[in-house]
C-alpha cells in the first residue's frame, strides 16, 4: 500500500478531502507514546486499517479493495454510517434502514439473530434497501450453518445452502458468495442434479475467485464429472 | 543423589554463563529501533500526502472539521 494508493498522485486529494490521515508506527521503542494502538483497534497484524468516527470511536476495519477507489468508498460508508446514527438519534425512522446496511457492512451487527430483529423493527425500507440488507443477512445465516458444520456434515451444510438459494435468499459479497454457491453446486454433486450444477456453475464462473485458471479448471472438472456420472 | 547436584550444579553453570548472552541478544538495541524509526517516517509517502503522526492532533482535528479518522498501522522495527 505505501508503494501502491498511498503514493499515487490522486491520493491526497481524494482520501485526504474524505477524512483525517493518521498513521501510526509500532516501534518497539520502550515509553514510545501509543505503542501499543493496534491492538486497541483490534488489529492482529500489519498494515492495518481502521475508520474512526470524528470522536475517535472505532467504526471497523477495513479489509477490501486496497486501491485508491475502494478505500474511499470505504471511507464513505463509514461517512454514511456516522451520518445515519445522527439522523437516527434525531429520531429520523428511515435512516435506520440505512444504518443496518452500514453496520452489516462493517461487521458490528454480526449475527443473524440480531440482525434479523433489527430488520423486522424497521419501519420503512425501499426494495432497494431490502434487498441489499438481505443479502448480507443471508451472509450472516450462512455463517450460522458454517458453524455448525460439524453436526451437518459436508452433505447438511450443502442441503441448507441450498435451502436459501431456492428460497431466493441470496449471499452477496464476493468471499461469502462463492463459499455459499459452492455450497449449492456441492449440492447438486450429490444429488446428481445437472440443471442445478450447470446453473450454479454458470454463476460461479463469472466471480472474481472464479477467474483464477486454476479454480476455473476445478469447476470445469466437477461439471465434467456431475454431466458424466450415469454415463 | 551426588550426581543430581553435580547436573544441577552444571546447569546452573551453564545458565549463568549464556544467560548474559541470551539477555544481550534479546534486549532491543533502543538507538537501531530510534533510527528505525526515524528512517520510516521521512518515507515520501508519509511525507507527501498530509499523514499525522499524532493521535491527539488528529482526534482535535477530526472533531474540529466532523471527518471521520482513516488510520494505518504500521511498523519501523522490521520491513
Amino acid at each position: 500500500m505505501e508503494n501502491g494508493a498511498f503514493s499515487q498522485k490522486d491520493f491526497a486529494k481524494t482520501i485526504g478531502d474524505r477524512a483525517l490521515l493518521f498513521a501510526h508506527v509500532t516501534t518497539r521503542i520502550p515509553e514510545h507514546p501509543n505503542d501499543g494502538m493496534l491492538s486497541d483497534v483490534g488489529g492482529r497484524g500489519f498494515p492495518t486499517i481502521a475508520l474512526l468516527s470524528p470522536d475517535g470511536e472505532l467504526i471497523g476495519r477495513h479489509s477490501g479493495p486496497r486501491s485508491v477507489e475502494g478505500l474511499a468508498a470505504a471511507i464513505d460508508r463509514a461517512a454514511g454510517l456516522i451520518n445515519s446514527r445522527a439522523m437516527v438519534a434525531a429520531g429520523d425512522e428511515a435512516a435506520k434502514a440505512d444504518l443496518l446496511l452500514y453496520e452489516l457492512g462493517f461487521g458490528i451487527v454480526a449475527d443473524f439473530k440480531t440482525a434479523t430483529q433489527r430488520f423486522e423493527e424497521l419501519k420503512k425500507v425501499t426494495p432497494e434497501q431490502e434487498k441489499e440488507i438481505g443479502g448480507l443477512m443471508a451472509g450472516l445465516e450462512f455463517s450460522d450453518v458454517m458453524a455448525q458444520r460439524k453436526t451437518l456434515g459436508g452433505k447438511g451444510v450443502a442441503a441448507k445452502a441450498y435451502e436459501m438459494y431456492q428460497a431466493g435468499r441470496i449471499v452477496t459479497g464476493d468471499i461469502e458468495a462463492d463459499f455459499w454457491l459452492s455450497g449449492v453446486l456441492a449440492h447438486a454433486m450429490f444429488q446428481r442434479d445437472i440443471k442445478l450444477g450447470e446453473e450454479v456453475a454458470e454463476k460461479l464462473s463469472k466471480m472474481e475467485s472464479f477467474q483464477d485458471p486454476g479454480t476455473a479448471a476445478i469447476l470445469k472438472r466437477m461439471l465434467a464429472r456431475l454431466r458424466n456420472h450415469d454415463k | 543423589m551426588k550426581r543430581m547436584l553435580v547436573s544441577i550444579a552444571f546447569g546452573a553453570l551453564g545458565f549463568s554463563l549464556t544467560a548474559p548472552a541470551l539477555a544481550q541478544r534479546q534486549a532491543p538495541d533502543i538507538a537501531e529501533l530510534q533510527k528505525l524509526y526515524q528512517k520510516k517516517v521521512s518515507e515520501a509517502w508519509l511525507k507527501n500526502a498530509g499523514w499525522s503522526l499524532s493521535w491527539e492532533d488528529t482526534l482535535k482535528r477530526a472533531g474540529k472539521e466532523g471527518k471521520p479518522v482513516f488510520a494505518y498501522f504500521t511498523r519501523s522495527y522490521s520491513p
